[in-house]
């Protein structure tokens, strides 16, 4: 059995305006030690869907249906302290932004030794001892326990958000955009520890991008949301080979290859649709270059295309 | 041959460390953050140079330099483009009647062309940055909320008092919101910030810039908070008016990729100086200094089979404020050797129009130059 089940996600937000659909009906599945890697423009709901993992909603969004199977327990129904000793030991997140979501007034050490506090019965000085040799997994000087967060570069606060993520040693990991705000040499630094603390912990990890090809190098399978569904999902290597949804060819074709030919890369004209109204049919007929009258119409399903290639789209046949 | 537009030679950007009451008190050297130290190159006309390298490198410190948005602490920029002769004239007439340069000081500053935008005063400085302007990176930030885009739009009109009355400042700012694709102005005129998606900000960003009808455009990263899906068309959009109104830019990014498609030349900067430079084709193609080398190899791919052997160099860039001695790159560098340690590397020319700044190219590689 999958270590993580989700069916039929729906994830609503209440606003002035009326119900947004964030995330309207997401399936997947997620191994023990296997990373997956949620894409999409921004406004998709990829994070949305990712925080609902963790019910780590705002207070006017809600789980409006589906399930959330994690080890057993449906997540959709999980409240109190039942969900509370779930949250960080089992299930833990690293934040987009790592200087925001850190303490700046409290000892980096510290922060990361309260949620080990919290969820095991042990004292300080084993706490510190944990949080010492998480500094020594993630690439960070054990003797810089006591500093505060504007002591440590950008790329350090990343690492210390890894091993705060890592300090009650979860099954799986939610990683938002986690390397968003990094240069591109301290990204191939944090996208290499991830890869590496992933296999030697075995962790199941949710990486959230808009970037395809840091996507491309941590994950084995690609889910790619546009305005609150996935569109395709598949093996990532199969993802970029053999493309089959209109707008996934339209992401891989936006980027500039520094390693391919030199030609301005191609962009998808138009805006995601309001997610308050959305038009029936297939959400992404206005922005399609093959849309017919059918898509207008029908909202296509998600059909297995290829072996363990799903794409939802009209056009897409199996085959 | 194009014409050069904007020259810039040795310039430095130092800034003062501040030191505490006891630091002063034991009047210990003045230290300083070396943000841009010694960067030296030309931009043709129609031309699209980038600036990469990581954050902290100097790139955007050498763009707001350029446009004295901060002070240079030395060197020179020169600017070539239209305009410049009338100002030229004005200073060098003021400078005769105070008797601070002679006829033949005159006759030749006016033969050597190229205005020193670092001499020029307050009130001139203000006139020359109606040519010379600049894009932010931040769509988000960078536009004041509770300004209308009209507002935004021809404010740089109202500082500069261009216009004479509101119907002309309407229609210029009408034709700069059309110039960087938001169209019918009409729509957007009157909206705010908050009401058009971030590539329509960027483009009300770009129309900001635009609207003084400028010749030479600095773009600090003005796409990297987009998303990629849109990023295209902002660059398009760039080139379109380089097409149409014969603009150059500097464009500053870390982005190679986005370097790779866009721009026509390249300079690599590494803690305030160029280590590499030349044709885009060239440096992302046939890159030679092992810095460059190394942040080709980390730009990730989306295709597997484009994969290559990753250069990460360990560590985070040094302290700008504390530059090592020799070669600034040695304590990162793969290949580094001992004369590194010592001696600051000199730019060698390994082809046309290619320069980089490696002890490598020196030592063994003496013959391809």
């Amino acid at each position: 059995m999958a270590l993580l089940e989700v069916r039929g996600l729906r994830t609503y937000f209440k606003t002035q305006e009326g119900t947004l659909k964030a995330v309207d009906g997401v399936d997947f599945d997620l191994e023990k030690g296997h990373a997956m890697g949620l894409a999409g423009e921004s406004g998709c709901g990829k994070t949305t869907a990712a925080l609902s993992i963790m019910k780590l909603l705002p207070a006017n969004g809600y789980i409006a249906g589906g399930k959330i199977n994690f080890m057993g327990q449906d997540m959709a129904r999980v409240t109190g302290e039942k969900l509370r000793s779930i949250r960080w030991r089992d299930i833990s997140i690293v934040f987009q932004g790592a200087m925001n979501a850190l303490n700046p007034v409290k000892r980096v050490g510290d922060q990361i030794a309260e949620p080990i506090l919290l969820h095991e019965d042990v004292d300080n000085e084993v706490a510190m001892k944990r949080v010492k040799e998480l500094f020594e997994l993630v690439g960070l000087n054990p003797k810089r326990v006591r500093e505060y967060p504007h002591e440590f570069s950008g790329g350090m606060r990343q690492r210390v958000m890894i091993a705060m993520a890592l300090a009650c040693k979860p099954r799986l990991v939610i990683a938002d955009e986690p390397t968003t705000a990094l240069d591109v040499m301290i990204q191939a630094q944090i996208l290499q520890l991830m890869k590496n603390l992933q296999r030697e912990l075995e962790l199941a990890m949710i990486i959230i991008s808009h970037d395809l090809s840091v996507l491309a190098e941590t994950c084995e399978t690609l889910c790619i949301m546009y305005a609150g569904k996935i569109v395709e999902r598949a093996d990532s290597v199969e993802v970029f080979r053999n493309p089959q949804h209109p707008y996934t060819q339209g992401l891989i074709a936006a980027f500039p290859n520094v390693k391919g030919e030199r030609i301005m890369p191609a962009s998808i004209a138009g805006n995601p649709p309001n997610l308050i109204n959305p038009q029936p049919g297939c959400r992404f007929a206005d922005r399609c270059k093959i849309a017919k009258d059918i898509c207008l119409r029908e909202e296509p399903p998600l059909i297995e295309v290829l072996p363990k290639h799903y794409a939802a789209c009209h056009f897409v046949k199996p085959r | 041959m194009a014409k050069d537009i904007v020259s810039v030679k040795d310039l430095r950007v130092w800034f003062p460390v501040r030191r505490g009451f006891i630091e002063s008190l034991l009047s210990e050297e003045q230290r300083f953050v070396k943000a841009v130290d010694g960067v030296t190159f030309t931009i043709k006309e129609r031309e699209i140079f980038c600036l990469v390298g990581e954050s902290g490198c100097g790139k955007t410190t050498t763009g707001k330099a350029i446009l004295r948005l901060v002070e240079p602490t030395s060197g020179e920029v020169a600017y070539f483009g239209p305009g410049k002769e009338q100002m030229m004239k004005e200073m060098v007439e003021v400078a005769l009647a105070k008797e601070r340069i002679d006829e033949d000081q005159a006759k030749r500053i006016l033969e050597r062309g190229g205005i020193n935008v670092r001499a020029l005063n307050k009130a001139r400085m203000k006139a020359m940055r109606q040519q010379l302007q600049i894009i932010f990176q931040d769509p988000y930030e960078s536009l004041n909320p509770k300004q209308s885009i009209y507002d935004i739009v021809a404010e740089p009109l109202v500082v500069n008092s261009i216009g004479a009355n509101e119907a002309e400042r309407e229609e210029r700012v009408t034709k700069a919101l059309d110039d960087a694709g938001l169209r019918p102005p009409k729509n957007f005129m009157w909206r705010y910030p908050h009401e058009v998606s971030g590539g329509q900000r960027q483009r009300v960003g770009v129309a900001g810039a635009l609207v003084l009808d400028p010749d030479f455009l600095v773009a600090d990263e003005p796409v990297s908070m987009l998303d990629v899906s849109i990023r295209s068309e902002i660059l398009k959009l760039m080139l379109d008016l380089r097409e149409r109104k014969g603009l150059s830019f500097l464009f500053i990014t870390h982005d190679l990729g986005v370097a790779y498609v866009f721009s026509d030349r390249i300079g690599v900067m590494y803690l305030g100086v160029i280590v590499e430079m030349g044709p885009t084709e060239k440096v992302i193609k046939n890159p030679q200094h092992p810095y460059t080398k190394a942040l080709i190899s980390v730009v990730p791919t989306p295709d597997p089979k484009d994969r290559v052997d990753k250069i990460i160099l360990v560590g985070e860039r040094p302290d700008p404020s504390d530059v090592p001695p020799g070669c600034r790159f040695h304590p990162r560098c793969p290949f580094m050797m001992d004369i590194c340690k010592v001696e600051e590397p000199k730019s060698v020319f390994v082809s046309q129009g290619h320069s980089v700044s490696c002890h490598l190219q020196t030592t063994q590689g003496a013959g391809s130059s």
